[in-house]
């Protein structure tokens, strides 16, 4: 229940982060005047934005049952086909004298700021949470912080992921020398703390969000490898794997179909930890002022700005800690479940 | 032979560790020279300041393999040799040994005529009156000069000296390259002058002052992680099932996932603040009248020091390790519940012990090496986590020293506090290892 309840709330924060820029944006959604109608927000949407709803409804496919998989690969390809149009932002123009504005649930964009209200509280007019110290919405930037958040904890883990199979794989199957360079790369890499390494380089110059996303990627692939690694060797021990050698099955074949699928179960349990480390990292990072660029929202960075006027405006501190906490909190509980699930030993009732 | 191969690994992560952060240095090296093309500083030296972190860094040798190492015969004809000795009174590398034994004077003087006559750059003159000690600022300008002047002779030591070709073809091939330039440096602490920070200072200036700070900050927080995880693991393993297991299973789950920063931020906000209540001080690790005191003369280890210290720390070492408490606290509480189970324990039930006094006892002896194992594990959190508290509390380590180098953009200091922070994290791991095998003699894997 718990599982489903975090896998709820992961799915719904992800929607959320999708559809972000059409839920706070300064331009409205759609602008009706006489007959001609125009879709100023839809049309400010660059490729990141739709790749992104493209992917999160691709995901959702991947876990509903078949009919709705099926219905939702389709909306999926269309969304992914809508953003093969190249939109140009354009210079918002003010709405003609007259016409019907349809504006955005929220009508600030992360970045706007609304000068005249100025660390407004929660359920101000226009501010459904209020705002932060130079006038920027703070549920805009929620939303937009959210986004980031996600973009970094999934990409980041899938990279390290994807590294870590690949080095956990050689270590097991390519000898011992091999062996002994992975596990030496893998020792290295647990004394390197991420968070001095993204220093290090930043005392260089700023770094781009891909920039981190490989950093904090970097940094963690070293678990996965040797989970992998151990994996394959309990793997590779077990008769059903000699019998498909015995096959004469290519050796990549038996890799492939055989080994790397009974080995990858609890590389996804570490993947679900590791997706809320990564948040938890990025979001620590920006606190810091180490992290993604500043233009970009994010909640660490929030929780850096607000921490300025805590004392006048405690939302500012406890919003995006409490979003970063449930967050993470969604994550633990999958990757608790999924462990359940792959090792039902350790499992307790009740946990 | 477990042993040496242990110390192989040891060396092999440490030639690991100087590669990820020569590799920091080699992506981002172009941008060193361009950065200062723009803003060249003559001090201390003629010599402005890309051309010395040029020779710095070594940038224009190769990375890692240089096919013609230099040589004095390769690089000058003989006859030039000749009436170099004839002028000097020696030939060039003694000459310049001499130099560096002699006072400052003596040694500007010297490396002027070898500007003028050997092609060295103009490392500028000493300054202050001769004789006399010269002020603080000459001397330091004349140590800055010192130091220069020896960096660019041990980078360019060979170009003077008659090397046999067997080291050309061998040896000086690794040696001349821009990584072996960076492990020498690294390998005798040096890591060149703070940029920005405090201009002019040495790097390993600033790292002595701050690492006190981190170590003693550390060394506290692994001794309250320890002391919070373990008693309350095994309060749980002793109640398990209970209404008290199953509120603290909840509580450390939620905790688990608690941001770091945001739970300091908070603290600092409602504990330590006007606003609120104002339990504990914030700032520093010393209250500025103690501070006073200390710098006047007063005993480090006196009772009102250690106080004031321990009064400013509590705040950063909780926030610092509730994190890995939590992980400790759920190990803990798992190895319990697996002794729990063994016969030894149901023989000590048998005998009539209560069940409290076998769990904080008998069972808390088994559980010591998981609990060592697990050191090593949480570990890399303790060391991220300083970073963020040392910025929320502005004390002074080498958390904060890292942070100041990414704002401020001071390379070596980055550089510097890279390296030293992961080859104590190697020791770190050697150290558990070691106390890992000691707690639990049936492992003595390397």
């Amino acid at each position: 229940v718990k599982a489903r309840i975090a896998i709820c709330v992961l799915v719904a924060l992800a929607g959320l982060a999708a559809v972000a820029p059409l839920l706070a944006n300064e331009r409205p959604l759609a602008v009706v005047a006489g007959g001609a109608s125009t879709f100023p927000a839809f049309a400010a949407l660059d490729r990141a934005d739709v790749f992104w709803a493209a992917a999160f409804v691709a995901c959702l496919g991947m876990v509903l049952p078949r009919l709705g998989r099926a219905a939702l690969v389709l909306l999926a390809a269309l969304v992914a086909g809508f953003g093969a149009f190249a939109f140009e932002p354009r210079a918002l123009e003010p709405p003609p004298p007259g016409a019907r504005v349809f504006s955005a649930p929220v009508s600030y964009g992360p970045t706007n700021t609304d000068v005249a209200r100025r660390l407004a509280g929660i359920g101000a007019p226009g501010h459904p949470l209020g705002t932060d110290d130079v006038g920027r919405d703070v549920l805009a930037r929620l939303l937009h912080g959210l986004r980031l958040s996600l973009l970094v904890g999934f990409a980041a883990t899938a990279v390290a992921v994807a590294a870590g199979v690949l080095l956990g794989v050689w270590a097991a199957c390519g000898g011992r020398a091999a062996d002994a360079i992975a596990s030496s790369v893998v020792q290295t890499s647990f004394c390197v703390p991420a968070a001095f390494v993204v220093a290090a380089v930043q005392s260089f110059g700023p770094i781009s969000l891909a920039a981190v996303i490989l950093l904090l990627a970097l940094l963690r692939f070293g678990t996965v490898a040797r989970l992998v690694r151990q994996e394959c060797l309990k793997v590779r021990a077990q008769p059903f794997v000699l019998a498909a050698r015995g096959l004469g099955l290519h050796p990549l074949r038996v890799l492939t179909r055989h080994v790397l699928p009974n080995a990858l179960v609890p590389v996804t349990v570490a993947a679900a930890f590791g997706v809320a480390g990564a948040i938890l990292s990025e979001a620590g990072l920006s606190f810091l002022g180490l992290g993604v660029p500043e233009r970009i929202p994010s909640l660490g960075r929030m929780l850096n700005d607000g921490r300025r006027v805590a004392t006048l405006a405690p939302h500012l501190v406890v919003l995006p800690g409490l979003l970063i906490l449930v967050l993470v909190l969604a994550c633990h509980t999958v990757g608790a479940w999924l462990r359940d699930l792959a090792d039902p030993r350790g499992a307790e009732p009740g946990s | 032979v477990t042993h040496l191969r242990r110390l192989g690994f040891v060396l092999v992560s440490f030639l690991g560790i100087t590669i990820v952060t020569f590799a920091v240095l080699g992506a981002a090296g172009p941008a060193i020279t361009a950065a200062d093309e723009a803003e060249p500083r003559a001090e201390p030296g003629a010599r402005d300041r890309a051309a010395r972190l040029a020779e710095r860094y070594a940038l224009d040798r190769p990375l890692f393999y240089n096919p013609s190492p230099p040589d004095a015969a390769a690089k000058r004809p003989a006859a030039e040799r000749e009436r170099l000795r004839r002028v000097l009174g020696a030939p060039v590398p003694e000459f310049v040994t001499r130099l560096f034994a002699a006072d400052d004077y003596a040694l500007s003087e010297g490396l002027a005529l070898l500007h003028r006559e050997a092609a060295f750059p103009d490392f500028g003159h000493a300054r202050g009156p001769r004789g006399a000690p010269p002020s603080a600022d000459d001397a330091r300008h004349n140590a800055a000069l010192r130091r220069d002047a020896a960096l660019w002779w041990r980078r360019h030591e060979n170009e003077h000296r008659e090397r046999p070709t067997i080291w050309r073809a061998t040896l000086g091939r690794i040696t001349e390259t821009r990584y072996a330039a960076w492990l020498g440096d690294l390998v005798r602490l040096d890591f060149g002058d703070s940029l920005s920070i405090r201009p002019q200072a040495r790097v390993l200036d600033l790292v002595r002052e701050r690492l006190p700070v981190t170590l003693a900050v550390m060394g506290v927080a692994t001794l309250v992680l320890f002391a919070i995880g373990v008693p309350l693991g095994l309060a749980c393993a002793a109640r398990r099932g209970r209404a008290f297991d199953r509120v603290a299973q909840g509580a450390l789950f939620v905790l688990h996932a608690t941001p770091e920063f945001w739970v300091g931020t908070l603290a600092i906000v409602y504990l330590a603040s006007d606003a609120h209540w104002r339990l504990f001080p914030v700032g520093g690790i010393l209250s500025p009248d103690v501070a006073a005191a200390v710098a006047a003369g007063e005993a480090r280890w006196s009772p009102r020091v250690l106080l004031d210290a321990g009064h400013h720390l509590v705040l950063p070492v909780l926030v610092l390790v509730f994190p890995a408490s939590v992980v400790v606290a759920r190990h803990v509480r798992a190895a319990a519940i697996e002794t729990l189970g063994s016969r030894f324990v149901t023989a000590l039930r048998a005998r009539g012990i209560p069940e409290r006094r076998i769990v904080f006892s008998h069972v808390m002896r088994n559980c010591a090496p998981p609990v060592i194992a697990l050191f090593t594990s949480v570990l890399p959190g303790l060391v991220t986590g300083s970073i963020l508290i040392e910025v929320l509390f502005s004390l002074e380590g080498m958390g904060l020293l890292s942070w100041q180098a990414a704002i401020y953009r001071d390379f070596p200091v980055g550089m510097a506090v890279l390296a030293l922070v992961a080859v104590v994290m190697l020791l770190a791991h050697v150290l558990g290892d070691l106390l890992h095998a000691l707690a639990d003699p049936r492992v003595r894997r390397p």
